[in-house]
């Protein structure tokens, strides 16, 4: 068997096969219930925080530079790097499902991980995610974590892994803000163009940053995630 | 005059070195056969001291800790590490705002590492009053609590970022400030801020601290957690504060964000007052060191 950890440096090469199945675990059809969350989005769109495009690029900034998207990021890119060792990356999963703000943000991730992962052991099976699910039975799971563990068994790049997994999360935001603000399709992609090289930021920063000095730097986050749980009408889980 | 010109071909005084700081405190207290809590184990190491004053009739006993040396800097550390065995009851406090003072660029970051393990059906109060951050301070500090089975714990922390009455304010340094809750050794609950470099940005913004002078964290651990949601969103919303509170895993998590210290201040001690009584049946007042 070929470790992810072996492939660390080879060439994402985009006529491979790997490119296929990243496309797959990012697209939005891929049946993780992620059209389900707006990660607080909902709530700052009825204060009024987000209201068009400008606004809109400005939250999804901060969830991928402060908030719970640079955790994950920075989660992610470290699993990635212990895919080969069990008891290192069992502790970066537990740590990563522990480290959830507000009820609606664990929601969020821990019911795309369970999806995720039984969706994955099935269409995309590798002994990895089989061995990790036993491993792991009962336990709190974290999205970021879980897609990390089938990139790296399927041998899939970090830095293309990890890009495509801020672009999913980014775009899925995107999405929800589409849908709420409300916002023409056209305009829900100039804000993923615009998006895009912070995407590539966070993607380079994410693997240097030690686990030491991991954490986010946006409470209001938090708050908005918070207030979404008693918002009157709602359209979103999170 | 020249001579009140600085000489910028001089090369720079070294700086005067203090000797650094490695306070150590260890304090532990079990329930005895007939279920008083009592003192098991005390040791000290300058500048961590600690003070058991006389409480209320119905409270539990009380220790208040300080620090004698008026203050942290750079590479100075602080570990405690306290224990409140199964069925005991304590309150831990501190007697006055913790103050981070700057750290030189050569000096390591100031380190406080709390430990609170807590014995299967005790209650336990971490009631730390505001940790003050001067600019250009570099703090790293975590609080770990190991509960067992249904344990409750009370905690509260606050952060105060520069002293804005007096014109100081926390534009640049390091905050890194960690939770991690463990029950029956598995981590229910972990927790990260990491304010770092010119921080006054992110301090500043709408989405990140909006403009925030002091931030505050308050935990409810245990069975009865959750049960406290309804009250304390009705409290906040009451409090001239920005606030919000959630419950997962047998938790509720409230957190503050004030753009004045003092409102702050009032409104977590208004929370905490009311979970303390709600959750533990004790008086909705703070130790009297709050008050002082």
């Amino acid at each position: 068997m070929v470790r992810g950890i072996e492939r660390m440096s080879a060439d994402f090469d985009p006529g491979s096969d790997t490119l296929y199945r990243l496309l797959a675990w990012t697209s939005p059809s891929y049946p993780v219930g992620a059209f389900s969350y707006s990660h607080g989005l909902e709530w700052a769109i009825e204060c009024g925080d987000v209201r068009d495009v400008a606004t809109l690029v400005a939250y999804i900034e901060t969830v991928l530079r402060h908030g719970g998207a640079w955790m994950d990021a920075v989660l992610f890119s470290h699993a990635w790097q212990a895919a080969d060792d069990d008891a290192a990356f069992d502790e970066i999963s537990e740590l990563a499902a522990a480290l959830r703000g507000t009820a609606e943000t664990a929601l969020e991730s821990r019911q795309q991980a369970q999806a995720f992962l039984q969706v994955t052991r099935r269409a995309w099976p590798h002994p990895w995610l089989d061995a990790f699910a036993e491993r792991q039975r009962g336990r709190h799971l974290s999205h970021a974590v879980v897609m990390a563990l089938a990139c790296a068994a399927h041998g899939i790049a970090l830095t293309a892994a990890l890009h495509a997994y801020l672009h999913g999360f980014a775009a899925n935001l995107v999405s929800a803000g589409v849908r709420l603000v409300p916002l023409g399709q056209t305009d829900g992609q100039i804000a993923t163009a615009r998006l895009a090289p912070i995407v590539a930021d966070v993607a380079r920063r994410a693997p240097a940053c030690e686990l030491d000095d991991l954490g986010s730097a946006a409470p209001m986050l938090d708050l908005f995630s918070m207030h979404h749980e008693t918002q009157y009408t709602r359209l979103f889980r999170s | 005059m020249t001579a009140s010109l600085p000489n910028l071909h001089l090369p720079r005084a070294p700086a005067l070195r203090r000797q650094r700081v490695d306070g150590a405190l260890r304090l532990s207290y079990r329930a005895d056969r007939d279920g008083i809590t009592r003192l098991a184990d005390l040791y000290q190491r300058a500048p961590c001291r600690v003070l058991f004053p006389d409480v209320d009739a119905g409270e539990p006993p009380q220790a208040v800790l300080l620090t004698t040396s008026g203050g942290l800097t750079g590479g100075d550390r602080l570990d405690i590490a306290l224990q409140v065995g199964a069925r005991a009851r304590a309150t831990f406090s501190t007697q006055a705002a913790e103050k981070l003072y700057r750290a030189l660029d050569d000096e390591d970051d100031t380190r406080i590492d709390v430990t609170l393990d807590v014995g299967a059906a005790a209650w336990a109060e971490w009631l730390a009053q505001e940790t003050i951050l001067f600019d250009r301070a570099r703090l790293r500090r975590s609080v770990t609590m190991n509960l067992g089975g249904d344990a409750h714990v009370l905690a509260l922390e606050s952060v105060v970022f520069g002293r804005r009455a007096m014109n100081e304010r926390f534009d640049a340094g390091l905050l890194h400030d960690v939770w991690r809750i463990r029950r029956d050794g598995r981590l229910i609950w972990a927790d990260a801020q990491h304010l770092a470099g010119h921080v006054q940005d992110r301090l500043d913004a709408r989405l990140g601290y909006h403009g925030a002078a002091a931030a505050a964290t308050l935990l409810l651990i245990g069975p009865t957690a959750a049960a406290q949601l309804d009250a304390v969103r009705d409290t906040l919303s009451a409090l001239p504060v920005t606030g919000g509170a959630t419950t997962l895993d047998g938790l509720l998590i409230v957190r503050l964000l004030g753009t004045d210290a003092m409102a702050l201040r009032d409104a977590a001690v208004t929370v905490a007052g009311l979970l303390r009584a709600r959750a533990g049946g004790l008086p909705a007042r703070l130790p009297q060191v709050w008050y002082c």
